[in-house]
């Protein structure tokens, strides 16, 4: 079995937005304090919801951190991590809390999705198209302080599916996805990433 | 604008439809058959066995193999004839997805200096059984 590390898009993601975040919010800073410094208070208030704005944006950006105070970041480990179309995997879970957690969904996915980039205008956008193949559902409830769950299961990669293809603006990709969702908390959702072979179990 | 007729076969794989499907590794046999409404000088007359992405995202391509067939000149209306060969990769497959299309194509293109290049496009399909 080996242990697979989260999809390092999601941190990046993150990583990106929490930047973008504090340039915002230390530009409506500076700005709003400035106008206070010159126009009095009516100026500066119209700065107020530019920091409000920039303040949801880091919440946005820790929102997975959150999530992580009271469950730790699931661990995945699968049997082939570079599996063929039609082939079964194994895979083994693990989730701890590291609170009380009221657990009222937790599953894990097997997901494939399209993107596809494209530049309009000045922007850069992504448009992704997913489709959960197969799921298994965990088990839910009360879960105590440092209690762990963990078990197996196996997915089967569509035999008729698409191999991973990667390119600088399109991409198909495998993911192993965990989600859980706990009672008024953030919710976790870490995503592994399969390298699909361009070839069937048995062969070509 | 310098034009020509192109008349691109292949040979090999199974008809479906209006494609010809190949299996990955699979051998492609091809002939083409140019004639040039003018006289053209052509550096060079290439056969190509490509990919390219279609769909919402911008274009991705990739050139797997380049055969140069012809360097020199072309009659008008005096037809020519070449052939070419080309060995299937493995991957990507051809691919229709929602927003991600992946296809495969023959291309013959007459290079010329300082002109537009005529060219003939011909689609296959890649995909295992």
């Amino acid at each position: 079995m080996q242990t697979l590390k989260p999809s390092a898009s999601q941190k990046s993601g993150r990583g990106c937005l929490m930047l973008f975040a504090l340039f915002w919010l230390g530009f409506s800073l500076v700005w709003t304090y400035m106008a206070w410094r010159g126009g009095g208070g009516a100026m500066a208030l119209f700065g107020v919801p530019f920091i409000l704005i920039g303040l949801l944006l880091i919440v946005g950006a820790m929102w997975r951190s959150i999530a992580g105070v009271k469950i730790a970041p699931p661990v995945i480990s699968v049997s082939n991590p570079s599996p063929s179309l039609g082939e079964t995997i194994r895979v083994n879970w693990a989730v701890r809390f590291r609170t009380r957690t009221n657990l009222q969904e937790g599953r894990v996915e097997l997901l494939f999705r399209e993107s596809a980039s494209y530049t309009q205008g000045t922007d850069r956008r992504t448009d992704t198209q997913e489709s959960v193949k197969e799921f298994y559902e965990l088990p839910i409830g009360e879960m105590g302080a440092g209690e762990e769950l963990q078990g197996q299961t196996e997915f089967i990669i569509p035999v008729d599916g698409m191999h991973s293809f990667e390119a600088e603006n399109n991409r198909l990709e495998w993911f192993l996805r965990v989600r859980l969702n706990a009672m008024e908390w953030p919710d976790v959702t870490d995503e592994f990433q399969l390298n699909v072979q361009p070839k069937k179990a048995w062969g070509l | 604008m310098s034009s020509a007729s192109f008349e691109v076969e292949i040979r090999g794989g199974e008809v479906e439809g209006e494609l010809v499907r190949f299996r990955p590794g699979e051998a492609l046999q091809g002939s083409v058959r140019i004639t040039p409404d003018e006289d053209l000088k052509a550096r060079h007359i290439y056969a190509r066995l490509q990919w390219h992405t279609e769909g919402r995202g911008d274009r991705d391509e990739s050139i797997i193999e380049e055969q140069d067939l012809f360097q020199g000149m072309l009659k008008a209306g005096t037809p020519v004839y070449y052939r070419f060969h080309f060995r299937l990769p493995d991957q990507p497959w051809s691919y229709a997805g929602h927003y991600v299309n992946i296809v495969w194509t023959i291309e013959v293109s007459i290079d010329l200096a300082l002109a537009r290049d005529p060219q003939a496009i011909k689609p296959l399909v890649l995909t295992p059984d």
